[in-house]
């Protein structure tokens, strides 16, 4: 990466004074096109790269920065100055491994914007058709080329190029009832943004109940729906993070290899798998990425980890440093993120899911994905939607209701997962995606 | 930095195939973050951000694009960008009338900074996190302790085709815990932010924060040992100060003139109609001294005002930005706010409260024979229904305080809600601030009320 050439030779020579040290460069750039109600709309274009710059003394101290026209020397001194002032025992943790070093100088050029233009728009006609009641329909569909690199002091070297896409509708019906939902999907390839997957669940949407019901057991079975599943583990997966584990902060920490769900249920992180429009070769530390299974047939099966947590328990680090972990992280801390993390699908329809209601509850819409579950103990309390089912049948809409429990509970209440996935990206940073089909739980306490 | 005739030039350049707006938002960021863990120093950091936004409206398409180069080649590139953008989506190719010349404005903060972060050394901003660590550690139950101080220098310049060129200078300082307590069996994890918009003067010989580190896993230990309750309805009484987070949620989001547009709220076409209790007397202030949602001008360059959103429960004004105030006929209210260059202004909060009534607070629990009152909340969703945390709640009976609880959320519909205030206290109380994500990213806000009761509202 032309971004970080000029710290090479620093690194090569590195100052007495310094250890070690490390830059790593994350560049996208993008193109968003964007229609509201079938005319342009939003648009966006971008290009930025940040480097990350660690010099380690007896300890390590960190500087990002933006600006690329500043004296590689100076930033490394002042990461090295950094360093000083810490305490802790021991230097942080860097990649030494350079056997799989490799250069990706493939060239990656931006689609014709009309093209995509031309695609958001045929998009958003498409759903236009669906239905008059729609009162806001809006389309975005971006292209972003992402350009990661890292080279450090131990012959680290690596730079890896990827083209992802990422579409999202948001629609709103003021008729006969005000209600909105968001649907979005990330892939590596612009043909595979095909109309039909946004389709099938606006019809399904379209098509719930409006009429209001009333709930009157408060432990039923429930269906929840993908997205509400992905709600949930948008904030779970950290239950999972090799450090929250270490530092009891997880409720599952002291639990590896015991059974915490379900025999049906595969929770993964798949990092470099075909079609995900996230996709790494390496994470921020330089580690090749791999897909970790943390929970295999119901045991927990593993941790995601940096290297530091990694080299704590004695495991191999699986290639899950990263940084924006969520909503408050901050950029500057390595930490453990996943990258797409993923209920594995079942083989259940949606209609078989439903058909298992006799008397319960299926949960289609959820909101406040990041204060309703506190990862420590597992309890969570979840504000939702809900329609009641009574004798199989629907009998009305519920909102303003919580579903609450303890994902310990949860997990091994699961008795069916839907084939059809879900997915929804982490707000603002985009930075990883969660996917999960339905599922069918015979127990949910829900209130309101 | 590029000299202001040839912004001019690229701002024209910007708008050449039928724009009728042009801005260039240009920051530089700078920003210390300390972590210490268990009382060690884990991690010096220190984050220099840098870049600029490009924005060119033409009616209500708008086109945002930046970059982390501000030189002049990069702005031309970013503005031929967008020319091209918009000659693909304008049907007829406009001409752009001439943008009027640049004219230097300038507003006062209302923030006042008496220490300046770069004039601290690093070796106080430890010692004061020794000195918070100090404060806490002999707590039995805490297991885990992780304090970051953030402070952060941030600058801004904003120029446009209508002649406005005018920045800012915004200050902060933040102190993160986030705490693990318990026992062996069972453990809590929580984290609370103590947040200024001053400089390192927040934190010196101030009682009150080492009290509220002091008291921070005390107060875990009683929402973790807290007794849990059978959700229902009930009335709800909530302490003056921070608690005006439910008006964030239940109403300020609907406000605002991104949810207007997209028709995602109740307030639609509403103005001048009743919507909320005549206890209900709503504002957004960006000017109030030393606030965090406080600037000189929005990230539009807008001086920032007062805007009296509900009067007497009648709905007297939206929160606009340029654009999306655009979209809905509406001029901007000085809202366009924005986390950084990365993103496009929307109407985002300032200091957003309740303004005090004439109920006395006592009153409003002793004549209750049942309910909960509410002494903090944590963070929450906004939108037609909306959902907050109750960090920490307790039983109302016969007209007293009783027992702490856990593990509840306030929920409803806002619209509702309003309805129902029927106390307003007299006191409005403070809030040091905190952040609000949204389209634009994290912004910081406060938000405010004195104490409130609600007749009826859902505790799940």
């Amino acid at each position: 990466m032309k971004e970080i050439n000029k710290y090479r030779d620093c690194l090569c020579m590195l100052s007495n004074e310094y250890k070690e040290a490390e830059v790593e460069a994350e560049k996208k750039d993008a193109v968003c096109v964007g229609l509201i109600n079938q005319k342009p709309g939003k648009m966006e274009s971008f290009n930025k790269t940040a480097l990350f710059v660690r010099v380690s003394g007896d300890k390590t101290g960190m500087v990002y920065l933006q600006d690329l026209e500043k004296d590689p020397g100076e930033v490394l001194r002042e990461a090295y100055e950094n360093s000083n002032y810490v305490t802790t025992a021991r230097r942080e943790a860097f990649q030494k491994q350079a056997e799989d070093n490799f250069c990706d100088d493939s060239t990656l050029e931006h689609t014709e914007t009309v093209i995509l233009y031309n695609k958001a728009k045929e998009l958003s006609h498409e759903v236009g058709k669906l239905s008059d009641q729609f009162s806001y329909i809006e389309v975005k569909l971006t292209e972003t080329i992402q350009e990661y690199g890292i080279v450090n002091s131990y012959g680290v070297d690596k730079s890896c190029k990827k083209k992802y896409y990422e579409a999202s509708i948001n629609l709103t019906c003021c008729e006969p009832v005000h209600r909105s939902m968001v649907k979005e999907i990330t892939k590596d390839c612009l043909d595979d943004i095909r109309t039909e997957l946004f389709l099938e669940e606006i019809r399904e949407w379209l098509d719930l109940p409006v009429m209001t019901g009333r709930l009157t057991k408060n432990d039923v079975p429930a269906v929840l729906h993908g997205t509400v599943v992905c709600n949930i583990l948008l904030t779970a997966w950290q239950m999972f993070a090799g450090p929250e584990y270490l530092s009891r902060g997880s409720a599952f920490s002291g639990l590896l290899g015991k059974k915490i769900g379900s025999e049906l249920v595969n929770l993964v992180d798949c990092q470099n798998c075909e079609g995900y429009g996230y996709q790494k070769d390496f994470d921020c530390e330089g580690t090749k990425t791999k897909n970790t299974y943390v929970i295999k047939n119901g045991r927990m099966n593993g941790l995601l980890h940096n290297l530091d947590s990694a080299g704590k328990m004695g495991e191999l680090a699986t290639g899950n440093a990263g940084r924006d972990v969520n909503l408050i992280s901050d950029q500057t801390q390595i930490r453990v993120i996943p990258t797409n993390f993923c209920l594995e699908a079942g083989d259940k329809t949606q209609e078989q899911l439903l058909s298992m209601l006799d008397e319960g509850i299926y949960i289609y819409e959820s909101y406040d994905m990041f204060h309703s579950l506190n990862i420590a103990s597992g309890d969570f309390a979840i504000p939702c939607k809900g329609i009641v089912y009574s004798k199989g049948r629907p009998t009305g809409v519920v909102e303003g209701i919580t579903m609450s429990g303890n994902m310990k509970e949860l997990l091994l209440s699961i008795e069916a997962i839907g084939s059809r996935m879900d997915s929804v990206s982490m707000v603002m940073s985009k930075s990883f995606q969660v996917l999960a089909p339905g599922i069918y739980v015979n127990n949910l306490h829900v209130t309101g | 930095m590029i000299e202001r005739n040839r912004l001019q030039d690229i701002l024209e350049l910007a708008r050449s195939k039928g724009g009728d707006f042009s801005e260039a938002f240009f920051e530089e960021q700078d920003e210390t973050n300390i972590t210490q863990t268990n009382g060690m120093v884990q991690g010096v950091k220190t984050k220099h951000i840098k870049g600029v936004g490009l924005y060119v409206l033409a009616g209500v398409q708008s086109i945002y694009l930046y970059s982390n180069d501000t030189s002049e080649a990069s702005l031309t590139d970013l503005a031929l960008r967008a020319s091209g953008l918009m000659e693909i989506t304008l049907k007829q190719n406009q001409k752009a009338g001439t943008g009027k010349t640049l004219q230097e404005v300038s507003h006062k903060n209302p923030n006042t900074i008496l220490r300046y972060p770069s004039t601290v050394s690093y070796k106080d901003k430890i010692r004061l996190l020794q000195e918070t660590y100090e404060t806490t550690k002999d707590n039995n139950q805490l297991l885990s302790s992780q304090l970051d101080y953030f402070d952060t220098d941030r600058r801004i310049l904003i120029a446009n085709s209508e002649g406005l060129y005018t920045g800012d200078r915004r200050i902060s300082s933040r102190v993160r815990f986030k705490m693990v307590t318990g026992d062996e069996k069972n453990s809590f994890s929580h984290w609370e932010d103590y947040t200024r918009a001053k400089g390192f003067e927040a934190f010196i010989d101030n009682k009150e924060y080492f009290e509220f580190a002091k008291n921070l896993p005390v107060r875990m230990e009683n929402m973790r040992t807290a007794d849990t309750i059978r959700p229902g309805v009930m009335p709800v009484v909530l302490a003056k100060g921070a608690c005006g987070t439910l008006w964030h949620e239940c109403c300020g989001h609907t406000l605002e003139a991104t949810a207007i547009a997209s028709k995602q709220s109740f307030f639609v076409d509403k103005i001048g109609e009743k919507v909320a209790s005549d206890k209900v007397t709503l504002l957004d202030d960006g000017t109030l001294g030393n606030y965090y949602g406080s600037d000189a001008i929005d990230d539009e360059g807008h001086k920032k005002q007062r805007n009296v959103l509900i009067e007497d429960g009648v709905l007297k004004e939206y929160m606009c930005d340029r654009l999306h105030g655009r979209m809905i006929g509406r001029e901007s209210t000085g809202n366009g706010r924005r986390q950084n260059y990365t993103f496009a202004p929307v109407a985002r909060m300032t200091n957003t409260y309740l303004a005090p009534g004439k109920d006395e607070e006592e009153e409003m629990i002793r004549s209750l024979p049942e309910g909960l009152y509410v002494e903090s909340l944590g963070g929450g969703f906004g939108g037609t229904q909306f959902s907050i945390q109750v960090n920490e709640g307790y039983l109302i009976k016969n007209g007293q305080i009783d027992r702490q609880i856990k593990g509840i959320m306030l929920t409803g519909n806002g619209l509702d809600i309003m309805k129902k205030v029927d106390r307003v206290g007299k006191d409005l109380g403070f809030e040091g601030g905190s952040f609000c994500g949204a389209a634009s990213g994290l912004v910081p806000v406060t938000a405010m009320q004195p104490m409130v009761r609600i007749s009826e509202m859902s505790v799940g």
